[in-house]
């Protein structure tokens, strides 16, 4: 039964991937990457990849969908055609996927016991991570405990993408967007035409927000975790955007307290690291935090995760911010 | 009872069949438009129709806990429908210019983006 439901999702992956290629117009592009996502967090789902599968549903339709609408918004609709049939480029790619598959021969074949990841370190991660983490969810104690030191280097990463993305698009003329929109008229007015959505959107963003801080805190023990806490409770705030207008959401949280917020994720991970130096413990080995190691565990993976949420949130919203008032220059 | 309770994983896995079908549709209507607002609307029921299936997968193989995935699409994927009309909204000839066919298209009488809006987001 699995094995038909996943054949029809490949199939469908397959039809919303060519038709992403043949259609120029970008809009229909990003309905279909849309659907792309569904498609591939549902098979996730069915390969058992539950945490990989709850990031791709929290970051897919929503906020994607949004970043990429905003950048039509301010460029153009249509895609340009290439000036001449790249017959080169083809044949490379050709060949390199045709060395891409030859490739794969050698790689053991799905779910092989005897294959060489289910060998290296995952039979300890399995075995010993509920006495060694006491995290019921082993993705969270892999990911935020043994693998620690690789979930900064993430977390860095979107720290310095929200950065760059805001230093290459800025917020220049952003006080003169609010008296456009001001002066056009579209504060109060527009608010009026929209009253059962104002209304329904005002009822689901607490609980947006309440699932946000769910994922958050439930992290050890079901899928998710401060990343995709951090990409919901953006969600809502977008929401909140898109309804009355960027104005009203910027004064509930400005651009610059999100810069901070930000920094003070990443640091609120490094210091952790930190003070289980100093307290006697290697970088990030949490062991040391409580005189019980698991206790330790545990307050270090939720302090983690805690950094990790912050910045992820504030680097959304602030790649949003930065995305709108930009669409707003541009009208 | 128990024959309910046999019976049950059948049930999960025609309803999966079922469902498996009508995202197929809507997928081709996705792909086909003709007009932008059939593919919101296609985008929109496909996400649905998602929701769906990831509470039927949890079912079918036993572990209903991760209906959490299926409880985020549920809150925001309508998100992306909300984005889409109000970036439609008031801009007929951007309508125009996101559909694939050539079709005249009446904004105002069957396809107004004000019309739609709460109305799209009222079926989540």
């Amino acid at each position: 039964m699995e094995l038909i439901i996943d054949i029809t999702l490949l199939t469908f992956l397959g039809l919303t991937a060519l038709a992403i290629n043949r259609i120029d117009k970008l809009f229909c592009i990003i309905m279909l990457s849309g659907i792309y996502s569904l498609l591939c967090a549902s098979l996730f789902v069915s390969m058992d990849a539950v945490d990989v599968a709850f990031t791709e549903a929290a970051v897919g339709t929503g906020i994607a969908t949004v970043l990429l609408l905003s950048t039509i918004g301010a460029t153009d609709t249509q895609q340009r055609s290439a000036p001449q049939r790249p017959l080169f480029a083809l044949l490379v790619v050709c060949a390199t996927g045709a060395i891409l598959v030859y490739g794969t021969m050698d790689m053991p074949a799905f779910g092989d016991p005897d294959a060489p990841i289910h060998h290296h370190v995952a039979p300890r991660y399995l075995e010993m991570s509920q006495q060694e983490v006491g995290s019921d969810n082993i993705v969270t104690s892999i990911l935020s405990s043994y693998r620690g030191f690789d979930t900064l280097g993430e977390t860095v990463v979107i720290f310095t993408a929200g950065l760059s993305v805001v230093g290459l698009i800025g917020f220049r003329g952003m006080q003169k967007f609010g008296d456009r929109q001001r002066a056009a008229g579209i504060t109060q007015d527009d608010m009026g035409k929209h009253l059962v959505l104002r209304i329904v959107i005002k009822m689901f963003i607490p609980l947006i927000l309440l699932f946000a801080l769910y994922v958050q805190f439930h992290g050890d023990f079901g899928p998710g975790g401060g990343f995709q806490a951090g990409v919901i409770f953006a969600s809502g705030f977008i929401f909140y955007t898109l309804m009355f207008g960027l104005d009203a959401a910027m004064r509930v949280v400005s651009p610059r307290t999100l810069s901070y917020i930000a920094a003070l994720g990443v640091l609120t991970y490094g210091g952790v690291g930190i003070t289980t130096l100093l307290m006697g413990g290697n970088f990030l080995d949490y062991n040391v935090l409580r005189p019980d190691p698991l206790q330790g565990q545990h307050l270090g993976i939720f302090l983690i995760e805690l950094g990790v949420g912050t910045t992820v949130f504030s680097i959304m919203v602030l790649i949003f911010f930065a995305f709108s008032s930009r669409k707003g220059l541009r009208q | 009872m128990s024959s309910i309770l046999e019976l049950m994983p059948s049930v999960y896995a025609g309803a999966s069949l079922a469902l498996l079908a009508v995202m197929g549709s809507t997928l081709v209507r996705a792909i086909l438009g003709p007009t932008a607002f059939d593919r919101v609307m296609a985008v929109n029921m496909f996400g649905t129709k998602t929701v769906l299936l990831l509470s039927l997968l949890g079912f079918l193989s036993g572990r209903p806990d991760f209906l959490d995935i299926a409880l985020v699409y549920a809150l925001v994927n309508f998100l992306s429908t909300i984005a889409v009309l109000r970036f439609f909204e008031g801009r007929p000839q951007v309508v125009k210019q996101c559909s694939t066919t050539d079709v005249d298209l009446d904004v105002n009488h069957d396809a107004d983006p004000d019309a739609s809006g709460p109305t799209t987001a009222m079926e989540e």
